[in-house]
């Protein structure tokens, strides 16, 4: 993640979502954005709590 | 220790600190009121803690950046509690600065005015630097609005005192009370500001975005 803020000047975060029964996964673009403001003031709840190592 | 953990501590030691800048400047500021030279050394004495406490954070913090590469959220609350540890140092050289005022005129008679405006531009103060720092810990950015705002009563009161001391200062047995104070008056003004940008931080941590007040 660190190397992706160093390096690039827009970032996008992509996640999977798990269906309801459990039983599929979807790929998901959670956010796409200029590097800076993915890594100080991102859009999105999910982007801050991924990057920030909440989980994942 | 996670590093949310970390961030914790080092919030939780920015706002022991500022309880004891509070404090003295409570002892600095009654101190003068009351010419009351005991409680002027306690203003002054508190100041080798308050330089210690803003040591430990500043040195906390720089582990914390060489380690926990912090981000987002994280990256603003931490750098807004290194920011507000200086000037919240900076208050605790205001009540120092009090505190010797008061050693050097406690035997000097006063112009009533002007002391009393002391006084008063230092509740002011007290009272903008415990609500900023409450405005930081509850990330209430209308309270940081509302404190900021009180900064124009201590310049009206600041702008003031500038009126009032050349018509009194060519009073030889007043001089010495005089001319202390107004140094003083120019320091709490400044202390006011140190309240206003502490403000600034609670508005910069809440929403992302530096705004001056």
């Amino acid at each position: 993640m660190q190397q992706a803020s160093r390096s690039s000047d827009y970032c996008a975060f992509f996640t999977t979502k798990t269906s309801d029964d459990g039983k599929r996964r979807t790929g998901e673009l959670v956010e796409f954005n200029e590097t800076s403001v993915m890594f100080t003031t991102p859009d999105q709840e999910l982007t801050e709590q991924y990057i920030s190592g909440r989980f994942g | 220790m996670s590093f949310l953990e970390k961030i914790e501590n080092l919030e939780t030691d920015l706002h022991l600190m500022g309880r004891l800048v509070l404090d003295a400047l409570v002892d600095g500021v009654r101190a003068l009121e009351d010419k009351d030279v005991n409680r002027a050394i306690e203003a002054i004495e508190k100041d080798d803690e308050i330089d210690a406490a803003y040591l430990k954070i500043d040195q906390d913090w720089i582990e914390l950046m060489a380690t926990e590469q912090l981000v987002a959220t994280d990256l603003r609350l931490s750098t807004s509690i290194l920011q507000a540890s200086l000037h919240l140092e900076r208050l605790g050289d205001l009540a120092v600065y009090l505190g010797k005022t008061t050693q050097n005129i406690f035997d000097s008679p006063l112009p009533e005015t002007v002391h009393a405006t002391v006084v008063e531009m230092g509740d002011l103060v007290i009272d903008m630097a415990s609500s900023a720092m409450e405005s930081l810990k509850n990330r209430d950015k209308d309270l940081a609005l509302a404190t900021a705002e009180k900064d124009n009563q201590v310049n009206r009161l600041y702008n003031s005192m500038l009126e009032v001391a050349p018509t009194i200062a060519g009073n030889e047995d007043l001089f010495n009370g005089l001319f202390r104070l107004v140094t003083c008056i120019r320091t709490l003004e400044r202390g006011g500001d140190h309240a206003v940008d502490i403000c600034e931080l609670t508005h910069f941590l809440v929403t992302g975005k530096f705004k001056e007040f």
